[in-house]
């Protein structure tokens, strides 16, 4: 059998693939996050995905996005579970947060929804508008599934922080686009912009979580 | 041969090693009724300045040379303008990414013995495993900085943890 270089490193990097999710998953499943009947689930998703992940990028290009890449989204993008659903996950098996979990996965699934079909209407845009403007223009869809965990189910947020905490949201949503048409500067500079005023977000909702669970706690 | 196919060799699974370290922290801060927000903030970053540059390479620096790796399936570098030979780079790929397995076999078995160890005696884990987890993602510049790259970095952190688990520090 001869094989060739692309088939050589992608068996390398399978087996590796394959070595980093049983670990991690014993790891998990000794630690109590997950129990030893998921294991075999979470080990099989993650080698799933990292197929997918493989076989887009052998058949398709970046862009502009082939709507099966577009598909393949759901379990490689920006939203896919691993990313999302793993924080939520740790929030409500540590306790910290309760919520259905049916009501959350629709709204988690309109979120993931409306990303993939926007990214479906704007596929033919140029670089950098299609690096850009897709998740802004469905980051609105998040909200609901975000509303639902932090102010609905838990009091995490007051209504005014939640208020605060959008209107901020939607300031760092329009400098990007100030930046890509009026001011016409590269990705490179965009996304990096886009990255720390991201950190506001994070530094308040971490200190805003940390305090909820510390009070329900009882502690100081 | 393989480094010209530079953007097909990625790793997966590695996202469960962060969604452990994410429940270690919490879990540990439950349990001890401390605040977490400045460990978990700590290895929350990321590597803005390594996006920045990954980013400028590949959308604006290729292009500018006419070379377009998001336009195309299963982008190929042109080894004919590659410095070193081809063999070279070949192996020292190989042994990049034999490194990398080693290495972070013993950062993550590492940061687990902690936290299974802390668990057990009743210590609170999430500065070791925060500090652990940062060592190994710390972000450009730092990484410059900071000389604890790789599995000696948590070598480092496995030896204070003893040594302040026995008392000597």
């Amino acid at each position: 059998m001869n094989l060739g270089p692309i088939e050589t490193g992608l068996m390398i990097y399978g087996v590796l693939t394959v070595y980093w999710s049983i670990l991690g998953a014993y790891m998990l499943v000794k630690t109590n996050l997950i129990s030893s009947k998921s294991a075999p689930f979470i080990v099989i998703y993650s080698v799933f995905a990292w197929i997918v992940g493989r076989i887009m990028y052998i058949y398709f290009p970046e862009i502009p996005p082939h709507p099966i890449l577009i598909l393949s989204g759901i379990v490689i993008g920006r939203n896919a579970p691993q990313i999302v659903l793993s924080p939520i996950y740790v929030y409500v098996n540590t306790g910290i947060i309760n919520l259905k979990w049916k009501t959350y996965l629709l709204l988690y699934s309109f979120w993931v929804g409306v990303d993939r079909l926007i990214t479906y209407l704007f596929r033919f845009l140029p670089v950098p508008e299609i690096l850009v403007l897709p998740p802004i223009l469905a980051g609105w869809a998040s909200y609901p599934a975000w509303f639902y965990v932090y102010v609905k189910a838990n009091n995490v947020f007051s209504l005014k922080a939640a208020s605060l905490l959008i209107s901020y949201q939607i300031f760092a949503w329009i400098i990007p686009l100030i930046m890509l048409y009026y001011l016409s500067m590269p990705f490179s500079l965009i996304s990096l912009v886009q990255t720390f005023l991201e950190y506001p977000i994070i530094i308040s909702t971490l200190i805003l979580i940390d305090r909820y669970r510390l009070k329900k706690l009882g502690a100081s | 041969m393989y480094v010209e196919y530079e953007g097909l060799w990625i790793e997966g699974g590695l996202w469960i090693f962060t969604l452990a370290v994410m429940y270690w922290i919490w879990e540990d801060s439950q349990r001890h009724r401390k605040r977490a927000w400045p460990w978990i903030l700590l290895i929350s970053f990321g590597d803005p300045l390594k996006m920045y540059m990954t980013n400028l390479y590949r959308y604006e620096f290729l292009p500018s040379r006419g070379v377009y790796p998001y336009l195309v399936p299963l982008f190929k570098y042109d080894s004919s303008q590659f410095v070193e030979p081809i063999w070279v780079l070949d192996t020292m790929f190989f042994w990049e990414t034999f490194y990398t397995f080693i290495s972070r076999t013993i950062v993550y078995l590492v940061i687990f013995w902690i936290y299974m160890d802390c668990k057990k005696s009743g210590r609170r884990a999430t500065p070791w495993i925060s500090v652990a987890r940062f060592i190994e993602i710390k972000p450009f510049p730092l990484s410059y900085f900071i000389p604890l790259g790789g599995y000696a970095g948590q070598i480092f952190i496995l030896i204070g943890y003893l040594l302040h688990k026995y008392g000597y520090i």
